[in-house]
């Protein structure tokens, strides 16, 4: 279907763009904008590949959550009387061939595996199936991640108060 | 800089569960995985930055390279 194609590979460059600029701009403001275009390409994505209840999920924890968080840290540690210059002591060759030599060997995994793939049926709604997994199968991963996000707080707010 | 690096990375590995929880014969796992993925990821950034404050009350900067007094 060529209009799913088209709208796969546009997220696909907001995202992939979007998340080069987050490495290599110096402002790191910016870099936060960039990250949350970055997040709404992913949305789009698993929107595409039929997540409903995940991409909402996204949306609103990754970018109502975790950039907010990460915003208020920003502008609470940015000096503003001078531009902040990024970190000049990158070896870029090194880097580059590290950087190849782990692509090229992806990329090579991913050509030569035979996928097994399903037919693709209609979307359905995920959101009722699942609620019945998180409450059958992963019941206690489920109760642990409460008692975990409980610590994380806990933990985080006491470390950061004088 | 170094948390948005980490978003990216997990942001990354979560488009992977997702994309195998369509095309594979795994059920709906992947995305179960991908949202436990998300949830860890938000206690992780909380925690970070709080670290980070506190990082930036005893040095004055979040610049990691001007963090060096272990160096010898």
């Amino acid at each position: 279907m060529p209009i799913y194609s088209i709208i796969f590979y546009l997220f696909a460059a907001i995202t992939i763009l979007s998340a080069f600029f987050v490495v290599t701009t110096r402002n790191i403001i910016h870099s936060a904008y960039y990250l949350l275009f970055t997040f709404f390409g992913v949305t789009g994505i698993y929107v595409l590949l039929g997540a409903d209840f995940i991409a909402i999920v996204q949306l609103v924890v990754y970018i109502g959550g975790i950039l907010i968080l990460l915003l208020f840290g920003v502008m609470l540690t940015n000096k503003i009387t001078h531009v902040q210059i990024k970190t000049g002591t990158i070896k870029i060759v090194p880097a580059a061939l590290a950087v190849a030599l782990f692509a090229g060997i992806l990329v090579t995994a991913l050509l030569n595996t035979k996928w097994k793939t399903i037919n693709s049926e209609l979307p359905l709604s995920t959101t009722h199936s699942l609620g019945l997994l998180l409450l059958q199968q992963y019941a206690v991963a489920f109760e642990l991640l409460g008692i975990l996000l409980l610590i994380a707080l806990i933990g985080a707010a006491s470390m950061a108060r004088k | 800089m170094v948390l948005m690096g980490i978003e990216l990375v997990l942001n990354s590995a979560n488009i992977n569960f997702i994309a195998f929880a369509k095309f594979g014969n795994f059920g709906y796992q992947g995305q179960i995985m991908a949202l436990f993925v998300i949830i860890l990821a938000a206690a992780e950034a909380a925690i970070a930055l709080a670290i980070v404050l506190n990082i930036y009350k005893n040095f004055s900067t979040v610049n990691v390279d001007e963090i060096d007094t272990l160096k010898d």
